[in-house]
């Protein structure tokens, strides 16, 4: 999103004060600020910029011509290669979040190599591209300085160590903390929920625990005296590096089933109706031939897949932490380029967040999409959350273009048991009622029962 | 405590005064660990190639995989 205040700027481009982004007819440009050149010069020159861009690192960038977005400041103006779609950590699984986390500490374990160090560790500027972790901020880089410890510390503790350590070790859901921590969970806080245990982990101890409490206990000093400086030599300095680099590579998460976990195994289905619903979803996207698409609900990516393989960007959400682990995994073995795996709970999505509501995007600002998929979702939303039929329709209506939905009725022993322990107050609920309630959104293109099962398979189309 | 802290170029973002201090005071026990544990590698991975083995150790200056554990 762009701001409001500054158009054309986005949004979340304003902290760093050696440059920003802008949108200029429809194209992501990033305006290099006068003050940032010199270090600009070095990452170019030290050949560090062509290094983690040949390990798929740090995202690609062009020089332009173009005029400064704010001519004032700016020196010079780059166009990034744009990402397909822009995740943040707090709808990323454990796996995801170490990946960024240790692909971090690499960058400056590299930076360092060639003389200059990443004066930020903001969680927000990596992203998932072509199935990895890469730097999205070019301007995150500054010349080292002998002596100076490293400025992003404290940062990268509480944007990638604390919520691992949350995860790993209390609850795989703690990563959603990022979500209202949006600067990191902040280290006195995850002392405490870490518990006596975590301090028998020495890194832990030292870069949490011990960590918080200097952060406590120097909270209120001054700058420094005059002629007092202290000098951290370069061994302490990938001391810490390697130490961080350990203990992120430590943190595992041990993950008990969830409900959803087995999905796939304990699904009512028949082989019969699971082939032909795999058939029908195939065919369905080779009509609507989209070129991205979000798969709602997605599980570990069964049906993501037939999307992503046939050259499609797909975005794989789901709710439950270890479909999206399991996802993530075997997007990893696969090294699947095309799909990403996402946690996603759809009765609360992502909403904007951050300085004046617009510094993260909610999932409906990402979007539109060309194709949304809610294969066996719908049940979930309007029974299980009780929203009615007319605003499930709405809410897809307006994150993508064509849908393809699946309706499983209250027959379905799915849905049976979403209304076991309660009155069934859904007396619209019916495919009747569903074809009324998405026909006033969308114009049905397809609609084909599938095979062994009372489900039906829907294309719509945007009317 | 200010009297332990270094003469910082200034940074876009807080650094705070206590995760410098951390550094500092961490700094030198990791640093020796770090010194050690390449010395380690170095002297296991030469022990290894004058016996002929396959190299024992990674290199000192080497990565870790973003994917190690996937």
């Amino acid at each position: 999103m762009t701001s409001t205040h500054d158009p054309g700027r986005v949004a979340s481009s304003f902290r760093d004060p050696s440059g920003f982004l802008f949108e200029r007819n429809g194209v992501l440009l990033r305006q290099v600020n006068s003050g940032y050149e010199e270090h600009y010069r070095m990452l170019l020159a030290s050949g560090l910029y062509e290094e983690l861009v040949a390990a798929g690192l740090l995202v690609r960038h062009e020089e332009t011509d173009e005029e400064p977005s704010l001519p004032s400041a700016g020196s010079r103006v780059i166009r990034p290669e744009r990402l397909p779609f822009i995740s943040y950590p707090y709808e990323w699984c454990f796996g995801q979040f170490k990946a960024a986390a240790l692909a971090t500490l690499q960058i400056q374990q590299r930076a360092f190599a060639k003389g200059m160090v990443l004066k930020d560790a903001s969680a927000y500027n990596i992203q998932f591209h072509r199935g990895k972790p890469v730097l999205i901020d070019t301007l995150s880089f500054a010349a080292y300085r002998e002596g100076e410890p490293w400025q992003a510390y404290r940062q990268f503790c509480q944007h990638f160590l604390a919520p691992l350590a949350l995860m790993a070790r209390k609850d795989a859901r703690c990563g959603l903390m990022s979500r209202q921590f949006i600067d990191g969970i902040p280290l006195d806080l995850a002392s405490r929920l870490l518990g006596w245990r975590s301090r028998l982990s020495p890194r832990l101890l030292l870069h949490i625990h011990l960590h918080a409490r200097l952060q406590k206990r120097h909270e209120q000093d001054g700058p420094p005296r005059p002629g007092t400086a202290r000098t951290l030599g370069r061994a302490a300095f990938l001391g810490i590096l390697d130490s961080l680099t350990a203990a992120v590579q430590g943190l595992v998460w041990r993950a008990k089933e969830t409900p959803w976990g087995d999905y796939y195994r304990a699904t009512n289905y028949s082989a019969d109706a699971f082939a032909h619903k795999r058939h029908l979803v195939a065919e369905f996207l080779a009509e609507a031939n989209p070129g991205t698409v979000w798969d709602l609900g997605a599980n570990e990516g069964e049906f993501s897949r037939l999307a992503a393989t046939a050259g499609r960007f797909t975005v794989a959400f789901d709710l439950d932490p270890l479909a999206v682990e399991r996802n993530w995994c075997q997007v990893q073995r696969g090294q699947e380029e095309n799909l990403l795996p996402l946690l996603m709970d759809l009765t609360n999505p992502s909403p904007m967040l951050g300085w004046a509501n617009s510094e993260r995007d909610s999932l409906a600002e990402r979007g539109p999409v060309d194709c949304v998929m809610a294969l066996a979702l719908v049940h979930h939303l309007a029974i299980a959350n009780n929203v009615p039929l007319p605003q499930v329709a709405g809410f897809l209506a307006a994150l993508g273009e064509s849908l393809i939905i699946e309706f499983v009725p209250k027959g379905d022993s799915q849905v049976q048991r979403l209304l076991g322990a309660r009155e069934d107050v859904f007396p619209d609920y019916d495919e009747a009622g569903f074809e009324q309630a998405f026909g006033q959104r969308f114009a049905i293109a397809r609609k084909e029962p599938i095979r062994d099962s009372s489900r039906v398979l829907y294309l719509m189309k945007p009317r | 405590m200010g009297a332990t802290l270094p003469m910082l170029h200034p940074a876009y973002i807080d650094s705070g005064t206590g995760s410098l201090v951390c550094q500092f005071l961490i700094g030198s026990l990791l640093g020796l660990v770090f010194i050690l544990k390449v010395f380690w590698r170095n002297l296991t991975s030469t022990v290894g190639r004058w016996f002929g083995k396959r190299d024992a150790g990674t290199p000192a200056n080497a990565e870790p995989k973003a994917d190690s554990e996937e």
